[in-house]
């Protein structure tokens, strides 16, 4: 007696998956369905959203230069980034403090874009990479690299991360759609858990036949950019600029996909090039982030939600701004993983699952999501 | 005169003769799986017994066990192997419980503990009580029914307004399951190294420390619990399964029912966490296949019992000696097993559409 | 629209005075109704009137916040579960069924409440399973899973369920939604059956007022959280009440098949009526 019901929620979740509901559908001939004329409050906000993550992130920049365990004087600092520091000030801004500052903002944009993007394409409020196993699958590559006694630079451990990455998100995709009917938002969450679990469940077995390799990647394991370099982050930059690259082409169609994917098939998206390319982009722009910092939960899961608050449902709007407010996130997260403790640092990865956590709660909690 | 025994579709049916109201039906194919599934963690347990860096023959064993060993093999098999391989029995028998449980009040096959964080809440209570107050096992079993107690709480009222729907509440967990394992990085983070280094071994989940003085009560207490779980509920399950209002029009107090499920599920979970860290997945693996090889609908515990014995049995035998000289924790094994044996379920449930 | 008085039949099973809420949020206030003994009773109401409502009040699926529901002259929220269960029946919307439970365990599960620790499986128990089987046609079902059953049939093997438990009243949530007409007819001929042959006391939240104008000895009828109507289908069932209710502009004919009330819709509110269909257009 269920079935009806079932396949009606079924619908019911997919439609509204992503805040629109038919009515809004009915005025988008043009393949930009939920369009921005619809909503000209929200496109007016946009500058305004945009100069105030601008100043956000620059004033997250410059407390990530100043704020530290070590205390230094913000006049030394300035010296420093300046090029006429002393010898201390210099080791502690431009070796410690800048790289990882670098290293952060590209960490954050990928893993917002990434969100964002798979976010877009599952129509599934709920997804994130880490919540549904892409960093797993690229810790995992990394572990397996390191066992095998790859050597440990990012440049030669970001081939691993991303072919885990793939790997994982193709597998998920798969498990998803398995079923019959488009996947639910919590299926797909059950699913993208269950095979977090199972990576992870590898990766800590490895680790613990060979405890003295793995000694020094503890913090890794956590998530954390601490102790990362400008050569580290050289390693990937290719890979994410690519990422990012296929992510901007994918604006318009996923705008489309959001409308279902046999709509946008009709609105003349070629819906298999999308999903194609969703999934490159996701594990180049996910796997190169969790090389370089380890697996960071969450943070595509919250970046591209608030996004959605501030500026509307309209990927055009949604993944620029990912691109910009998850760096933001994760700068301020990280200054908070440097002062929270007293004599060490903690691992970013567990501030953002303290933030965002509660962000996944609540989405669930409010309604936002169809249950069932 | 009326015949005491009788056979219905598969049951066996017993009645007392004349007036006597006394009677049974008896699923024979449950029965017999159980027996199965028992006799099999016989021998996985004789062969736990056996294997290690001195191996002794069955007959041996026999010998040591009811005191007629050499001193050496009584040392080896009944001081050393013995409470471990009991203590992977009734832990894997309770995990099984509480799995079932859990599934029931999710309506979920995926909603076991360990996917909706009291596993994760446990062993946060736990690693908290061995950071700060020390590693008793009185003091650990408290710190871990105290963890899972606040995330049942927190998750039922998180997931409050969701009526029955047990979907709300698994994502609330996993929410909450994210939470807790950063707050238990952020305590190995704060505790002395040498303390920490205890708590990441009992976080792992194993069963290397185990010693019938140490974890003796809480296998006891373990044991009278899921004993005294199963045979209260047994009976008002089957109804539960078909959902909370049919079961309140047949007689069942469907709020009452939900609140015993929970405590049932958390104090044994809770338990199997003090007494051995958190050990993941069996809790999800064996109801489903107790349920798969009883040919039952719905909860089934017995099977899920001895489902649940005969998995961590095994998965602790291939810890301690997959790899030779390295013993593993054996949630490190149940994890890698039980994962790959959820996602196989993910697949076909979602083939199903019954997720 | 006040019911006319009239002697009023033999009540088991009453609502006094409730105020119905879910979380704060009154679904109706101070409603009263009996529901007669050995009669087929239809609630019947626009969507969201409450009707569910006041059948999971009767229930004691809900605890009205204000009033009581009596049984047989006790309050059903100070009665024993099992005791309620052996003489209310309900099936709701929420069934679950659980994957692969065959017929003849969920019709099984039925008899729980005349199960005690000791008594498992007496005979009587085997009995109502058998006959609850017969009269609802699917003793050939029994082994089959009931989820790989027809839409029709579940329903049927959930009603048998049901019935297995022998109560002399039983209350039915919208049961034939989702089902095509013929299975909805048959159903309805079942509890119609059901009624006049076993006596038992039959209340079903309908959506059809065709249906329940013919089935029903005795009929509901709410609105917006009250009811506004209570009694035989023939002096319930009238013009003013439809568009007042309903919002339809109908007109009441003589059923020829039974001689009750049969409705014909005109036209909804301010609508006009559609025109005839021009047939000769869509011949070639």
């Amino acid at each position: 007696m269920s079935e009806p019901t079932r396949a009606a929620i079924a619908q019911d979740a997919s439609a509204s998956g992503t805040g629109h509901d038919a009515s809004a559908s009915g005025t988008g001939h043009a393949g930009t369905a939920p369009d921005s004329a619809a909503d000209p409050e929200s496109s007016a906000r946009m500058p305004l959203v945009l100069a105030g993550l601008a100043l956000a992130l620059l004033l997250c920049v410059a407390a990530s230069l100043l704020i530290g365990a070590e205390s230094i004087a913000p006049g030394r600092v300035v010296d420093s980034v300046l090029g006429r520091g002393d010898a201390q000030a210099d080791a502690l801004v431009l070796d410690s403090r800048l790289p990882r500052t670098v290293v952060a903002i590209a960490v954050g944009t990928a893993l917002g874009v990434a969100g964002s993007l798979i976010q877009a394409f599952t129509r599934n409020p709920l997804a994130d990479p880490g919540i549904l196993g892409v960093n797993g699958g690229a810790a995992l590559g990394v572990t397996l690299a390191l066992w095998a006694g790859v050597s440990t630079s990012t440049s030669a451990l970001v081939l691993p991360a991303l072919a885990g990455a793939l790997l994982a998100t193709v597998a998920l995709l798969l498990l998803a759609s398995a079923g019959k009917g488009p996947a639910t938002p919590v299926r797909m969450v059950l699913a993208g858990v269950a095979l977090a679990a199972v990576l992870g469940g590898f990766t800590t077995a490895i680790r613990l036949f060979d405890v003295t390799t793995f000694d020094g990647y503890r913090s890794w394991a956590a998530g954390s950019v601490a102790g990362r370099s400008l050569t580290d982050l050289a390693g990937v930059t290719g890979y994410l600029v690519v990422g990012l690259l296929i992510a901007l082409t994918l604006v318009r169609p996923l705008n489309a996909v959001a409308l279902g994917e046999d709509t946008a098939a009709s609105l003349g998206v070629d819906t298999r090039r999308v999903r194609l390319l969703t999934i490159v982009s996701v594990a180049l722009l996910a796997g190169a982030a969790t090389a370089i910092a380890g697996p960071i939960t969450f943070l595509g899961l919250m970046v591209p939600h608030v996004c959605r608050l501030l500026v509307g449902n309209d990927q055009r709007r949604i993944i620029p701004l990912s691109a910009l407010a998850a760096p933001v996130v994760l700068l301020a997260s990280d200054i908070v993983a440097r002062v929270a403790l007293p004599l060490r640092e903690m691992p970013v990865g567990v501030v953002t699952a303290f933030v965002g956590a509660p962000v996944l709660i609540r989405l669930i909690s409010h309604r936002k999501v169809h249950t069932q | 005169m009326t015949a005491w025994m009788s056979t219905d579709q598969g049951d066996l049916i017993v009645r007392a003769p004349g007036r006597v109201r006394i009677s049974a039906r008896v699923p024979v194919r449950s029965v017999a799986v159980c027996a199965a599934l028992l006799a099999l963690t016989a021998a996985v347990t004789v062969a736990a017994l056996m294997l290690g860096k001195v191996t002794y023959s069955p007959a041996e064993v026999l010998r040591a066990l009811t005191g007629n060993g050499t001193r050496v093999s009584e040392l080896f098999v009944v001081r050393w192997r013995l409470p471990r391989a009991v203590a992977a029995v009734v832990l894997g028998a309770m995990l099984g419980v509480a799995g079932a449980l859990f599934q029931c009040i999710t309506r979920n096959p995926l909603g076991s503990p360990d996917v909706i964080g009291f596993t994760a809440g446990a062993s946060a209570g736990g690693v908290a009580v061995i950071t700060f107050v020390g590693s008793g096992l009185a003091a650990v079993t408290g710190g871990a029914l105290a963890g899972g107690l606040v995330v049942t709480v927190l998750v039922v009222l998180l997931s409050r307004g969701g009526g029955t729907a047990g979907f709300r509440l698994v994502i609330v967990g996993i929410g909450l399951n994210a939470m807790l394992v950063a707050l238990e990085t952020y305590l190995y983070l704060v505790a002395d190294s040498d303390i920490s280094q205890i708590a990441a071994v009992w976080g792992a989940g194993t069963l290397n420390a185990v010693s019938f003085s140490h974890t003796g009560p809480a296998l006891l207490v373990g044991a009278v619990a899921t004993l005294v779980v199963c045979a209260g509920l047994q009976r008002a399950l089957p109804l539960f399964d078909l959902g909370e209002d049919v079961a309140a029009a047949l007689g069942v107090r469907p709020a009452r029912l939900r609140l015993l499920l929970v405590l049932g599920g958390v104090v044994l979970v809770a338990v199997v966490t003090a007494a051995a860290g958190p050990i993941s997945f069996v809790a999800l693996a064996a109801p489903h296949v107790g349920r798969r090889l009883a040919g039952a609908s719905g909860t089934a515990l017995a099977p899920a019992a001895c489902a649940g014995a005969l998995i961590l049995a095994s998965a602790d035998l291939v810890a301690q000696h997959a790899v030779p000289g390295v013993a593993l924790p054996v949630g490190v094994v149940t994890v890698a097993v039980g994962g790959l044996y959820l996602l196989t379920l993910l697949v076909r449930e979602n083939r199903k559409g019954t997720l | 629209m006040n019911t006319p008085a009239r002697p009023s039949p033999a009540t088991s099973l009453r609502a006094d005075d409730i105020t119905m809420a879910y979380d704060g949020r009154v679904i109706g206030d101070h409603l009263s109704v009996g529901i007669p003994d050995g009669e087929f009773t239809v609630i019947l109401g626009p969507n969201a009137c409450g009707k569910s409502t006041l059948l999971r009040s009767l229930s004691r699926l809900l605890k009205p916040r204000e009033g009581t529901v009596y049984l047989d002259g006790k309050d059903i929220h100070r009665m024993r579960a099992k005791d309620l269960a052996t003489r209310l029946g309900l099936l709701p919307q929420s069934a679950v069924t659980p994957a692969g439970i065959p017929v003849l365990d969920l019709v099984r599960r039925g008899r729980y409440p005349h199960q005690s620790v000791l008594s498992r499986w007496s005979r009587e128990d085997e009995h109502s399973v058998r006959r609850a089987l017969e009269q609802t046609g699917i003793t050939e079902l029994t082994t089959r899973p009931v989820d790989e059953l027809s839409g029709g049939q579940r329903q049927r093997a959930w009603v048998a369920m049901a019935l297995a438990q022998e109560s002399p009243i039983l209350l039915l949530d919208e049961p034939t939604t989702f089902l095509d007409v013929s299975h909805q007819i048959s159903l309805l001929d079942l509890f119609a059956d059901l009624n006049r042959t076993a006596g038992r006391t039959i209340v079903a939240v309908l959506h059809d007022i065709n249906h329940a104008a013919r089935y029903a000895g005795h009929l509901i009828v709410m609105s917006a959280g009250r009811i506004v109507a209570q009694g035989p289908p023939a002096e319930v069932l009238t013009t003013e009440l439809l568009a007042d209710v309903f919002d339809i502009q109908a007109t009441i004919i003589e059923d020829p098949v039974n001689g009750g009330p049969h409705i014909i819709t005109r036209h909804q509110g301010r609508h006009t009526a559609p025109a005839v269909p021009h047939l000769r257009k869509v011949a070639p």
